[in-house]
């Protein structure tokens, strides 16, 4: 398949009066992670629905991979709904290969993908999939019917591969075998769009990032271009006092207190050296950094303007 | 339309119901049920066989007693004879006497015969409680026919001359039809019936099992993935399929079973019924069975469609149950007269067509042709809802906590 595979242009969406997306555009391109992040309710899962023409955009378009969303593209996506369903009464092996096979997958084939993927996904010191095949669903943890349900998502080898709030509910050690499923997807060639508000774990695997607000982009494009064109606006001081002097003016975005010291945001175009000449007539400097901004912070600033 | 998805959903959708416990208790129950309760009254009847009666008689007119010759001959299955008849003089003593005698269970009963019964005064039967109203009946016609005997013999009549004279013969019906093999009808009438009842039956049951199915999806939250992959209508298409295969499997399991006690007694009533239909066309029954089956269930998909939860679904179902009744009563009511023109012109309603155009046809009251025309609205009446439906589960797929207004589901059809 050619083309991009994912590009929205100018989507919005509307319920009722309410705007849920607002004239937002992304593109994904093959072989990226790409981050939709936001604070709850900002339209993620919204945006996500219409990639799946799961609802409809009022207006704008969605294409995957150059057609329209709504067609038979939509077989070759593998989709991890915010809202995990599976049904519970079935077996995971059963239910695994329906999966497959709703994507018209063989009995055969699906068969094959289930016995691979349950091998990949057989984490260190955990007991395997394939060792629950024999289970119903409801007798699963939540952490291992979500294994089941991504298994799902990817056993008819898609070339797209969303995943709403892939690491809710996730353990320290799943959420790190799920970076890695992550990133041995992105070298297979895969695309994969991701929806978090977990910043870290998003700084860890994405290439680009589309930050969105009530329903609208507030930040996007490659996450490096991103932070270094916020770089030299943040900035860790620590002093003999507490700064409390800091306050937001036209210098100053931003202050958080943190243990030691302060971590502050500076305005558009404000010299950090400004801030220094201020901090050294109130008190001794001990630390006066210019750090790359996190992706925290770069959320924080976008939210907050 | 894709037909694989329409597959895999239908499969996944009859394994798990047939699966159930539920399913396969009501497949062994319904047929237990079935023949305990045809069995039980056989058995009651059985175990209630006659016994010997003692039956005292007062008899003012000197002529009746001696007139009950029929009483007198019965015999029980042991020889002995069924009614002891004694005599008691009609005097007030005796007549007081006999009565306190039934009383004290020494007598079934005792009958007191007025001088004026052959003119037609009433006679009483004194019982011990309440009686056997069937043998109540058995005696009373006994004295009936005895006093209408001596009426007869008073006019100079042979009594038995007239008994030959009056008696009725059988009124057997054939039905004749252009191009259709003449049956009889009281056994099409039967069989027929025995089909509609039938439906009724599955219709109600497997319309629920659709309704939740649908239902069962939103809650458990499946549906996401469901429609982000296949079209809303392959879905529904799916669903209603699946459920409806897994409704016929267990028709299939009863009537096999039933087929299997009537070649076991081949003279049962049950036997009797099979033939019947065998005769009726068994290939255009399972057709509108089928057929029915899917309109139905296609309607109640839609019940699911809008609802969100299963107490919610319950409350609606009922517009639905009530249409499948009023088809079923319908066809009550029209067994009596299934030429009737009402009968006919309804036999074309889609909603009413698989249990009346199944009736008219089945007594031979309407053509192949009838059939066809009546069948091809019924699919394409099915095809609308489905799709319709198809659409209302989509846009009403994510909504959570309340149920869609009328409003809003014609806005989504339209939107969809």
């Amino acid at each position: 398949m050619n083309g991009l595979p994912i590009v929205l242009e100018n989507v919005s969406k509307f319920f009722g009066s309410t705007r849920a997306v607002d004239n937002l555009s992304l593109t994904l391109r093959t072989g990226s992670v790409c981050g939709l992040l936001g604070p709850n309710g900002s339209g993620k899962t919204t945006t996500i629905r219409m990639i799946m023409s799961i609802l409809l955009p009022d207006s704008g378009e969605v294409r995957l991979w150059g057609a329209p969303a709504a067609g038979a593209v939509r077989k070759h996506v593998g989709y991890l709904p915010e809202e995990r369903g599976l049904y519970a009464t079935m077996t995971v092996f059963d239910h695994l290969i329906f999966l497959a096979e709703l994507h018209d997958l063989s009995r055969r084939e699906a068969k094959s993908a289930v016995e691979e993927w349950s091998e990949r996904f057989t984490t260190n010191g955990e007991s395997s999939p394939k060792s629950w095949w024999g289970r119903r669903v409801q007798e699963l943890s939540k952490g291992q019917q979500q294994t089941v349900q991504l298994i799902g998502a990817l056993l008819h080898r898609p070339g797209l591969v969303i995943l709403d709030e892939p690491f809710s509910g996730l353990d320290p050690v799943h959420t790190s075998h799920l970076r890695t499923i992550v990133r041995h997807l992105k070298e297979s060639g895969i695309a994969v769009l991701l929806s978090t508000h977990r910043m870290e774990q998003a700084e860890r695997l994405c290439d680009d990032i589309c930050l969105i607000h009530h329903g609208r982009a507030v930040l996007s494009g490659a996450l490096r271009e991103v932070k270094s064109a916020a770089a030299s606006r943040f900035v860790e001081l620590r002093m003999d006092r507490v700064p409390d002097f800091l306050k937001p003016d036209e210098l100053i975005a931003g202050v958080e207190m943190v243990s030691d010291g302060a971590r502050i945001r500076l305005q558009q175009g404000a010299d950090a050296q400004m801030v220094l000449a201020r901090a050294i007539r109130r008190g001794r400097v001990l630390k006066f950094e210019i750090v790359e901004p996190s992706l925290d912070d770069l959320f924080i600033e976008a939210v907050s303007r | 339309m894709n037909g694989k998805p329409v597959l895999t959903i239908a499969r996944r959708e009859y394994i798990a119901r047939v699966r159930t416990k539920s399913f396969v208790v009501m497949t062994v129950l319904i047929p237990l049920i079935m023949g305990a309760s045809v069995a039980i009254p056989m058995f009651l009847v059985k175990a209630d066989s006659p016994r010997q009666r003692v039956l005292a008689v007062a008899d003012e007119t000197g002529l009746v007693f001696d007139s009950l010759r029929s009483l007198r001959e019965e015999r029980l299955a042991d020889g002995r004879p069924r009614y002891v008849v004694e005599r008691v003089p009609a005097t007030p003593r005796a007549v007081s006497d006999a009565r306190g005698l039934v009383e004290l269970e020494a007598y079934d009963a005792f009958v007191f015969v007025p001088a004026g019964a052959v003119d037609g005064l009433p006679v009483t039967c004194f019982t011990n409680g309440v009686p056997n109203s069937r043998e109540i009946d058995h005696i009373g016609a006994a004295f009936n026919r005895a006093l209408i005997a001596l009426r007869l013999a008073r006019e100079g009549l042979d009594p038995a001359r007239i008994t030959a004279l009056t008696r009725s013969v059988p009124f057997d019906v054939v039905a004749l039809k252009k191009g259709a093999a003449p049956k009889t009808a009281q056994a099409a009438f039967a069989a027929v019936m025995a089909m509609v009842i039938l439906m009724y039956i599955s219709l109600t049951m497997y319309g629920a099992f659709t309704t939740q199915s649908v239902v069962n999806d939103k809650t458990s939250r499946v549906v996401e993935i469901l429609v982000s992959t296949v079209s809303p209508t392959e879905l529904m298409y799916g669903k209603i399929s699946g459920t409806g295969f897994a409704g016929l499997t267990q028709l299939g399991i009863w009537v096999a079973v039933t087929l299997g006690v009537s070649i076991g007694m081949p003279e049962s009533a049950i036997a009797k019924t099979f033939h019947a239909v065998a005769d009726v066309s068994i290939p255009a029954l399972i057709v509108f069975f089928v057929s029915g089956f899917f309109l139905y269930a296609s309607l109640y998909a839609g019940v699911g469609a809008i609802c969100t939860t299963n107490e919610e679904a319950g409350q609606l179902q009922l517009p639905v149950s009530l249409l499948l009744m009023v088809a079923f009563f319908l066809a009550m009511s029209g067994v009596n007269d299934p030429g009737s023109t009402l009968t006919a012109v309804l036999s074309y309603v889609p909603f009413f067509a698989p249990i009346l155009m199944m009736l008219r046809f089945g007594v031979g009251e309407a053509s192949w042709f009838d059939a066809a025309v009546s069948l091809v609205g019924i699919m394409l009446t099915t095809a609308i809802i489905a799709t319709a439906v198809g659409r209302i589960f989509r846009v009403g797929i994510l909504m959570t906590g309340k149920r869609a207004s009328l409003t809003e589901v014609i806005r989504w059809l339209r939107k969809a």
